[in-house]
């Protein structure tokens, strides 16, 4: 999967900007605050059609606008068109010119993988930020996962609401149970295997980061089954995947209590970047790598290690505050583009030679 | 005066689902516009409702206790069609005309919205099975968790009936191209292909 172009209308700082990217290296420099990251958040929006920096669509929109407008070119097998129209209350999915496309049909139609300073938060976070990388990683290219998800999702309210009425109805609780520990079941089962995948190639990329001296393991935590009698005292669902985890070690040592910074940045590395080969062994396709202000902090052979991994093998974006920090031999291959901030309200993307 | 009546029209117009106040607004005009003949037909018909009750026996509806559909002998007596709401009646007697037997459970289970087995017509449901000898349940609810979980539920509270059940087959669209199927339309299609 190769991304042509980007269109940017009324979305936060930009009004309206069509940007080419690279086949394989695109590098966006400013300096902080003039709207890098909103180019990121753009793409990422094309591909789950949800922000990872806010919940609210209208801070998406440009401020006095009333719309926004998304629009990607794309290649795979054919060339294809997404766009995304929305407002305060609407959006509308355009695929290849079908207007209203559902969002369960459309999340994965474009791919993304994304590598910024929150992706740490995969180790130290709370359990719902490692959920949140199962389902959307997952996501990406299952389409019977997104399904079951969305089903399990919707379950969840009806038997959380019915365990909340004074008088239940045992057997209408039974059947709601039933259907409840199937899709548990099924999507546990589906997140555990994609774990081993990415445990075995995770270990592969720590072991060139970190030059063969570190070894992952990643170990999925299902909630215990609470009895029926309990959740009705509670009035709640107390068992499910919302109460699910997955726990990181590192040489046998819990990550999340005993990785030092540098480790945690190195498995945070290592679970995006393993999606490469996992999406490649599904699709045949390589997603997008968008690498967000991560690298700078790290030491030069990391780095190094880091640009190789990507370099003349997949579509990537870095990020960056300047152009120093971009090893000469990718510098030399990519296209630059400059985002700078015109006024208060707007930014301007101009590329550079 | 006369801005008051328009208001209070306005404002009976909206009481429809899905109108709001431009809408109604624009209804209440094209009425005052009317001709009296257009107007008394409306009235005659609105009149009506009045009229329109529920069937003692399958709850679609009916001008009398009983309705035609439940009078009538000479339908399909090993089936019964199942439907959430009275107006399902009316869409399959549009197109199969004379075939079945109906019963109007009044909703689906959806504690979300509050709506939990209490809300369905169910002992209403079990007097009509009791005072049949239908073999088979056709259940013919939305295609959603909700309309899952009512099948469930109906499943086990039959369960002393001893009948059959069935539910509506999905898939393809007749006349549809598989361009612009959705793709849980597709993956169900499939799955239920048939033997040709």
């Amino acid at each position: 999967m190769i991304i042509n172009s980007l269109t940017l209308q009324n979305f936060r700082l930009i009004k309206n900007q069509t940007i080419k990217l690279n086949h394989f290296q695109t590098i966006l420099v400013g300096n902080n605050g003039v709207g890098k990251t909103t180019i990121v958040e753009a793409l990422y929006y094309c591909c789950f059609f949800v922000s990872f920096r806010t919940r609210i669509q209208e801070e998406l929109i440009s401020i006095g606008q009333e719309n926004s407008k998304l629009a990607i070119r794309y290649q795979d097998s054919r060339s294809n068109n997404l766009e995304v129209m929305f407002n305060q209350k609407k959006r509308n999915i355009v695929y290849n010119g079908q207007n209203n496309q559902k969002r369960l049909d459309t999340i994965g139609k474009i791919k993304v993988l994304l590598l910024n300073p929150n992706s740490d938060h995969y180790i130290s976070g709370m359990p719902k930020l490692r959920r949140n990388y199962l389902d959307l990683y997952i996501s990406q290219y299952d389409y019977e996962y997104r399904l079951e998800l969305s089903k399990y999702n919707k379950l969840m309210k009806q038997r959380n609401a019915l365990l909340k009425k004074s008088k239940i109805d045992d057997i209408l609780l039974q059947v709601i149970t039933e259907q409840y520990d199937q899709l548990i079941e099924s999507i546990r089962k589906t997140r555990i295997s994609f774990l081993i995948e990415v445990n075995k190639y995770s270990n592969i990329i720590v072991g060139m980061l970190s030059v063969g001296s570190e070894k992952i393991d990643l170990q999925y935590i299902s909630s215990k089954k609470e009895k029926i009698d309990k959740e009705k005292r509670y009035q709640k669902n107390l068992y499910g995947l919302q109460y699910d985890d997955f726990n990181i070690l590192i040489n046998q040592i819990e990550a999340k209590k005993y990785a030092s910074q540098g480790q945690q940045r190195t498995i945070a590395m290592a679970l995006v970047l393993s999606q490469l080969e996992i999406i490649y062994s599904h699709e045949q396709k390589y997603p997008l790598v968008i690498i967000d202000d991560v690298h700078v902090e790290l030491d030069q052979l990391r780095q190094t290690i880091l640009f190789e991994l990507l370099d003349q093998k997949v579509q990537a974006i870095f990020v960056s505050t300047t152009i120093d920090n971009i090893p000469l031999k990718t510098k030399q291959n990519a296209t630059i583009y400059e985002v700078i901030k015109v006024d208060e309200k707007h930014s301007k993307i101009t590329e550079t030679t | 005066m006369e801005i008051k009546k328009i208001q209070q029209l306005v404002e009976a117009i909206k009481i429809l689902p899905g109108v709001g106040e431009k809408t109604a607004s624009r209804y209440a005009f094209d009425l005052i516009e009317t001709n009296q003949d257009n107007i008394n037909l409306l009235i005659e018909a609105m009149n009506a409702i009045k009229e329109i009750n529920r069937c003692s026996k399958c709850q679609g509806y009916s001008e009398d206790e009983i309705c035609y559909i439940c009078l009538d002998h000479d339908r399909n007596h090993d089936k019964l069609v199942l439907v959430a709401k009275a107006k399902d009646i009316l869409k399959i007697e549009n197109v199969m005309p004379g075939i079945y037997y109906y019963f109007v459970l009044g909703g689906i289970i959806d504690p979300i919205n509050g709506l939990t087995e209490k809300d369905l017509n169910l002992q209403l449901l079990k007097d009509k099975i009791k005072d049949n000898k239908y073999q088979e349940i056709v259940l013919v609810l939305p295609s959603t968790n909700e309309g899952e979980i009512t099948s469930a539920y109906l499943r086990h509270k039959l369960v002393e009936y001893n009948l059959n059940f069935s539910k509506m087959a999905q898939g393809v669209p007749v006349g549809s191209s598989l361009e612009y199927l959705d793709e849980i339309t597709l993956i169900k299609s499939i799955e239920s292909a048939q033997k040709i």
